[in-house]
């Protein structure tokens, strides 16, 4: 029926724009934030990829102490400092500051690395203050590119934007250990590289992308009343409903990736490269994704993203130890990301109203940790308790029958809202 | 049109001045860094030859005879005189983390002349440990853009006799007495950002036949009669008992970190304190040295000696947190490593030692030295 009513659309000639014109109508600012977002993930993935040889073979951190570094990654202070960021911002409309906070923040913590003590704690610190600083901006420029995007066109701007930024994580871990097999104990040179790296993108950022117009947006918020008004707004509340359910379902990609390895064989010295093949997916997918979205429905194309993921659960639950698996897995993660990460802002986007926008953008991402959070725990549980596999098939058939729930919740009211 | 274009160009322009200078800047920080390297490169090599004359110009005959010590060259260093063949009653293997000379290459030095300059081998190890026949073991990060980490066993001439690979980064390695069994510790580390918890994983490996022979993971290890069946549980810090069949070492589930004795036969062990990480046996298999947490805080350690016969715990009077897994001197003294500043990033270590059952400060023992191995007669 949807799809009748777009070739109805079709023929009347009020079908939204074909599809060569889709990525020329992408706003520039949308381009220099997919620029700013690859450099900064280069900068980024270049710490992250070596960070473990460095702790381990550098500062001769024990096993203990690399545990508590980890810990450090995963915080509830960080989703509290990204809210409110995102009110700041909000209040303020100052979207374009505040993100820039969080990218000099995180540009000045690689500076530090070079700095820092032997003393892990040191390391630990930075780490979790570089972490507050990628907690603070990615709401805050996430509304950007919805704000500066057409609403015909928000699906295929984020892809645009996701694309650069997936074509960032694939450089990122080649760059460092380019740096580190010329120059063995490079760390240092690792560092510096990667605050030049993070100090072009906040440039890019600062030198080219402007705040949106005020006409555009419904003018700055006026009380903390009408921010809380939100949870009035019922395809929102779906959203959040939705994506919690989706996050409390989605398995970590440590779990996916290590199942995948003890299934293959692969050996270890490759296991980086399941991310890079991910990485590699995303980049090549997100744009049809987001284009297909655009077109057809933001909602089919996440559910139809999630799909994917049930996919991956299932072979990994059942597959044997075929010789494809390797390629396999990894092409579908890309798949997954390209059809749910960006899709997922864009239809929250297109329900809260633009003066909310980053704090709306802020609640959807709490509401997916919380649900991943959930997952995690569940998901652990099932692999202690019974095994890696059972989890899997619990995973996916749990997934497949909520699936349709989820587009119940999501679907007839965006509809709603797209009419209006 | 002039007036509208000075403003629209002058981001880019000052972008691309941006990326003008920082790059120039990289470029010049790359270049100096890859000289410095070099020279001192080319002095290590020069080095290395007259170092290694004085154990060759002295060769005392050599014990394992197993095989003829002048045919056993490493392959890749044809031109250096054995050095590991003709081991002198008292020896110290260590890795050097001298920059200026043989940084990561595994060193020696005879007991009494601790001042002279260092012979270099041509091994380069993470971590290593040597037996009384001079062969050993080696841990080896090969860099690159997938890095590959391995287990290198050597015969007493340093030749490789087998290359196991490991499944991460390397941390912790001990032999057996006679050499015939290997423990490795490494670190399987996921790459994302909300990655699983960390991970050790650690092997007990037949060194005659090069053949991993059981994951930690695979033993069942009781506490206070219980087994203890989670799935969280991570082994790391090998110490042998002196008879070679029963060793020691961390097992860690739940947050927290017990002191196990393990037998290597039945392949079962029990845990006998807690909050004990990386034990060392005493050659003489009496006492245990280990690092504990000190309460309260998450990783800072103190030094503590264990009475095996008295179960009774001493600290040891170091002040610093040690994070390593000592090793014994003799009897009576232990050598762990510390980061040589304690301000700056460097990556020197200096090895400590101090005397177990005196009350007197610890002294710096080997200067740009890491992971020691003594080798006793």
């Amino acid at each position: 029926m949807y799809r009748l009513d777009w070739l109805e659309q079709l023929k009347l000639k009020t079908a939204r724009v074909p599809e060569r014109m889709q990525v020329a109508g992408v706003h520039p600012a949308v381009w220099q934030l997919g620029f700013t977002s690859m450099l900064t993930d280069i900068s980024a993935e270049m710490v992250t990829s070596v960070l473990p040889a460095f702790l381990v073979l550098y500062l001769h951190v024990s096993p203990l102490a690399y545990g508590a570094v980890d810990g450090l990654y995963h915080g509830m202070a960080v989703a509290l400092l990204s809210i409110a960021g995102s009110i700041v911002a909000d209040r303020r409309r100052s979207y374009r500051e505040v993100a820039a906070a969080g990218y000099g923040i995180s540009a000045v913590c690689k500076l530090a690395l070079a700095a820092a003590g032997p003393a892990w704690g040191w390391v630990a610190t930075i780490i979790a203050i570089d972490r507050v600083g990628k907690g603070a901006r990615v709401a805050p420029r996430d509304s950007l590119i919805s704000l500066h995007s057409k609403r015909e066109l928000l699906a295929t701007s984020f892809a645009v934007h996701r694309s650069l930024d997936a074509c960032g994580s694939l450089l990122g871990p080649l760059a460092a250990f380019l740096i580190l097999s010329r120059l063995p104990n490079g760390y240092n040179a690792v560092w510096l590289t990667s605050f030049v790296f993070a100090l072009l993108g906040l440039a890019i950022l600062l030198l080219f992308v402007r705040n949106p117009s005020p006409e555009t947006g419904g003018g700055a918020v006026h009380s903390f009343r009408e921010m809380l008004a939100l949870r009035e707004n019922l395809p929102f509340r779906g959203i959040l409903a939705g994506s919690a359910i989706l996050g409390a379902l989605t398995v970590s990609d440590g779990f996916i990736y290590l199942s995948l390895q003890r299934t293959s064989g692969l050996a270890p010295t490759y296991f980086p490269l399941l991310f890079s093949a991910t990485s590699c997916g995303y980049m090549l997918f997100s744009l049809p994704a987001g284009m297909l979205a655009d077109r057809f429905g933001m909602v089919r194309v996440l559910l139809s993203g999630y799909a994917v993921l049930i996919a991956v659960y299932l072979v990994l639950a059942f597959a044997g130890p075929l010789p494809g698996l390797i390629f396999l897995i990894p092409a579908l993660m890309g798949l997954y990301y390209a059809g749910t990460e960006g899709i997922l802002r864009a239809l929250t986007s297109r329900v809260v109203p633009e003066h909310l926008r980053a704090s709306g953008l802020a609640a959807l991402t709490t509401m997916l940790g919380f649900g991943k959070l959930f997952s995690a725990l569940l998901f652990g549980y099932v692999w202690q308790t019974y095994h890696e596999r059972t989890a899997m098939a619990v995973f996916a058939i749990a997934f497949a029958c909520l699936l349709p729930f989820v587009w119940f919740i999501l679907r007839p009211r965006n509809d709603h809202s797209l009419a209006a | 049109m002039t007036t509208p274009s000075p403003r629209k160009t002058s981001p880019a322009l000052i972008f691309l001045i941006l990326c003008l200078v920082s790059f120039a800047a990289l470029g010049l920080y790359f270049f100096r860094a890859t000289r410095q390297t070099g020279p001192a490169n080319d002095a290590e090599q020069s080095e290395t030859a007259p170092s290694s004359g004085p154990p060759a110009a002295n060769p005392s005959p050599s014990p394992s005879g197993s095989e003829p010590a002048a045919g056993a060259k490493p392959a890749d260093a044809s031109t250096q005189p054995d050095e590991l063949a003709t081991p002198a009653p008292k020896r110290i293997y260590f890795r050097s983390t001298n920059v200026e000379r043989g940084y990561g290459q595994m060193a020696y030095l005879d007991l009494p002349r601790l001042d002279a300059p260092p012979s270099l081998t041509s091994l380069s190890c993470e971590v290593l440990d040597v037996s009384i026949s001079g062969a050993g073991i080696c841990l080896v990060a090969t860099r690159g853009v997938l890095t590959r980490y391995d287990a290198i066993l050597f015969n007493p001439g340093g030749k490789t006799r087998h290359s196991i690979p490991l499944g991460g980064i390397p941390s912790r390695t001990r032999l057996n007495r006679d050499g015939t069994m290997a423990a490795t510790t490494v670190f399987l580390t996921g790459h994302g950002y909300d990655s699983v918890d960390f991970t050790t994983e650690t092997l007990l490996i037949d060194t005659r036949t090069g053949t991993p022979l059981v994951n930690l993971e695979e033993y069942s290890v009781s506490r206070g009669g219980k087994r203890i069946d989670a799935k969280d549980v991570n082994y790391w810090g090998v110490t042998f008992t002196p008879d070679g069949k029963r060793f020691y070492c961390t097992l860690s589930t739940n947050r927290q970190h017990y002191l196990v004795r393990a037998d290597i036969a039945t392949r079962t062990g029990e845990t006998l304190r807690d909050n004990v990480e990386c034990p060392s046996l005493s050659p003489n298999g009496k006492r245990v040295v280990y690092k504990k947490r000190i309460p309260g805080s998450r990783v800072a350690w103190r030094l503590h000696i264990l009475d095996l016969a008295a179960n009774v715990e001493t600290p040891l009077p170091e002040t610093r947190s040690v994070d390593d897994q000592l090793e014994w001197l003799d009897d009576g003294h232990v050598l762990y490593s510390l980061p040589e500043n304690a301000s700056t990033p460097s990556p020197g270590t200096d090895v400590w030692m101090i005397d177990v059952d005196r009350a007197t400060p610890p002294t710096k023992f080997l200067p740009k030295a890491y992971s020691p191995s003594v080798v006793r007669q």
